[in-house]
């Protein structure tokens, strides 16, 4: 598979923005038991880059990355993915903009249990109107050997193992070529061994095509060995931390 | 979105009993639905044929036109208002047609009347040793009368030729002479409402399956009638015809009221009343059987609330793929169509089945006394469309029904139930 040029808008640095995150705030909660979970966050993640988002329970970690994902709606701010305002659009069209731009990974699966998981991997192209040629499903398949179990393609949800279930999904979240993958704590719910194995995973596909990869993750390990480090704490950004040089 | 109908269906393959329970409650809906129309279409089918063949088509009545143009004429002068008046018969208390025979010849050559006969109905009391019942009495020409309706066919003992070859011939309604008593070669006696009395010797009993005809009628010679009820030689309460065309006699109607001057109805108007009856009936059934359907609908609102609830996380997940809200009405109001239309069609494969097996092994009953019409089997009416309409109506009621389930689907916020799951 080679590796494809993600993210790009213009040649200079300031123009690889993938996202853009200005400002934003987001309360939930009604009337007294209402709170602000974000204060006024920003972030810009380039092409290519493998970010890791850390905090403590209650930071706020999910919520900016449902508002990052075109899922919620911030209370203020804005978010940018690939030159794209998220607030300009409707609900439909959001939709449209998230089976374009985004690609998604739960801390569970999340797999349609009634489809087998090649069918569950080509989901996203079918809310398109696409997943039917012989391409996609070619592309769908070598996904799924991407991941390492093209053998069980056929196979319905509760016939694989909890890590398989989770490859399914990062294939899934990728089968739409998205210009950036956000990932809510991918491995949450896996053993060690699996979890490592979501890691590496991670890693090739952001190795060889240059997949921009957000992380909302507990794991300390993973956040070590990611390329930057943003810290989020009590809504606010708190530290950004660049761990690698920003590979060519 | 062409994969819409197969989450639709994966959605209730997955769930086979549930799905088949929804099925089964709107094939029952149909089915009975189908069957009760059936039935009672049948029964206003089997009520009409009766009617159609032992009562005369158009009937020439006794009230007279020009009279009633007259007095409205009268009525709608102005005041001082002189009005010319010519040629009206003066009216009397006789409810009879004048000139019967006459004018029954002349209305059998208008084109369109097969047949007609002059008829003469009076009150009497039948009495026959002890035994007294109140009937009406029938005079009409026998031979006459086989030309307009089927009463000859319906004699079920002795003959309605014995009206022809005994002049105080009497064929009476079966219900009647069993509570007379009487058979054939029995006489009995008829006393006119004038005290006129006559004697009469039973030719035939008669069973035409119509209460009214079966339970208090006796069918004699028209000059016996004539002569207990005190009417000349050329006098009957009505002329009967049988036209060639069952529906539509209006035209003809008029043509035969312009030729005698005589108010004329057709037999649906003079059977309005029963027929009315029929259909109430029929329209009250259908209401209570609609509600099957209904139940069937809530049914499968249930199905569909049932699975959406299951799935809020499904939908949720598509809608992070991108799936429209659109996209997801669509999924579930295809799985309600498609429960609507299995269970139609399980629904119109039992009607059909269930309407041929009683059709050709017929429920049959005893005939209840004092009833309207002799029905003694079960008469099912066959019509392709009450599958048709009936299915509709079920598909109808299940997209509803799915639109009302459908709502919620549509309503889910992915974020919050993910937030909800994490």
């Amino acid at each position: 598979m080679a590796r494809r040029e993600t993210g790009v808008r213009g040649s200079g640095p300031g123009d690889r923005a993938v996202l853009v995150a200005c400002g934003l705030v987001r309360r939930l909660g009604i009337g007294a038991a209402a709170r602000e979970v974000l204060r006024g966050v920003d972030i810009t993640i380039e092409a290519g880059e493998f970010v890791a988002l850390v905090g403590p329970s209650g930071s706020g970690k999910s919520t900016l990355l449902y508002l990052l994902g075109g899922l919620d709606h911030p209370d203020a701010g804005s978010v940018e993915i690939a030159g794209e305002d998220l607030a300009r659009v409707n609900d439909d069209a959001l939709a449209k903009l998230r089976n374009r731009l985004i690609g998604f990974v739960y801390q569970f699966h999340f797999l349609l249990p009634e489809f087998s998981a090649l069918e569950n991997v080509l989901m996203p192209l079918w809310a398109r109107g696409g997943g039917r040629s012989q391409e996609d499903r070619a592309w769908g398949l070598e996904l799924l050997g991407r991941v390492g179990i093209a053998e069980k393609a056929g196979k319905l949800p509760r016939e694989l193992s909890g890590g398989e279930q989770q490859r399914v999904a990062v294939a899934r979240s990728l089968v739409n070529r998205p210009r950036l993958l956000l990932a809510d704590e991918p491995t949450g719910n896996l053993d060690s061994a699996n979890a490592n194995a979501v890691y590496e995973l991670f890693r090739e596909l952001n190795c060889d095509l240059g997949q921009t990869i957000l992380v909302v993750t507990h794991d300390t390990d993973w956040a070590v060995r990611s390329d930057r480090v943003l810290r989020l704490l009590d809504g606010r950004l708190v530290g950004d931390e660049k761990r690698r040089e920003e590979r060519a | 979105m062409r994969e819409v109908p197969l989450l639709a269906w994966r959605h209730l393959a997955s769930r086979p009993r549930q799905s088949a329970l929804t099925i089964a409650g709107v094939a029952l809906g149909v089915a009975v639905f189908v069957f009760t129309v059936s039935m009672m279409d049948g029964l206003l089918v089997f009520f009409t044929q009766r009617l159609i063949r032992v009562s005369p088509l158009l009937t020439v009545l006794p009230e007279r036109l020009d009279v009633n143009l007259a007095r409205e004429q009268l009525r709608h002068a102005a005041p001082l208002e002189i009005v010319s008046i010519s040629r009206v018969p003066v009216p009397d208390d006789r409810p009879t047609v004048r000139g019967a025979t006459a004018l029954a010849a002349r209305v059998r050559s208008v084109p369109g009347v097969v047949g007609s006969s002059v008829a003469g109905a009076t009150p009497v009391v039948l009495s026959f040793g002890t035994i007294a019942e109140p009937a009406t009495l029938v005079g009409l020409d026998p031979g006459d009368e086989a030309t307009v309706t089927e009463l000859p066919r319906c004699v079920v003992q002795g003959r309605w030729d014995g009206l022809a070859s005994r002049r105080d011939g009497v064929v009476v309604g079966r219900d009647l002479a069993d509570r007379l008593g009487v058979q054939v070669g029995d006489r009995l006696a008829a006393v006119g409402d004038a005290g006129r009395a006559r004697e009469l010797e039973v030719v035939g009993i008669i069973a035409t399956g119509l209460g009214s005809t079966d339970e208090s009628t006796a069918y004699v010679n028209l000059s016996v009638a004539q002569g207990v009820a005190g009417w000349g030689g050329d006098e009957g309460t009505e002329i009967r015809l049988r036209t060639a065309a069952v529906a539509n006699l209006d035209g003809l109607r008029r043509q035969v009221q312009a030729i005698t001057g005589h108010r004329v109805e057709t037999w649906e108007e003079t059977s309005q009343a029963s027929l009315k009856l029929f259909r109430m009936i029929g329209v009250t059934t259908y209401l209570l059987t609609g509600f099957v359907l209904i139940v069937a609908g809530l049914g499968i609102a249930n199905k569909l609330t049932t699975i959406i609830l299951d799935k809020e996380r499904d939908i949720a997940i598509l809608r992070s793929f991108g799936f429209s809200r659109g996209a997801v009405r669509g999924v579930f109001l295809i799985e309600g169509l498609l429960l609507g239309v299995a269970g139609a069609t399980a629904g119109c494969i039992v009607a059909a089945t269930v309407i041929e097996y009683f059709t050709i092994f017929p429920i049959r009953f005893a005939a209840r006394e004092g009833a309207v019409l002799a029905y003694t089997e079960l008469f099912l009416a066959k019509d392709p469309r009450y599958y048709v309409i009936i299915s509709l109506a079920a598909l109808v009621i299940s997209a509803a029904a799915a639109l009302v389930a459908v709502r919620r689907a549509v309503r889910v916020v992915p974020v919050e139930v993910l937030r909800g799951t994490a």
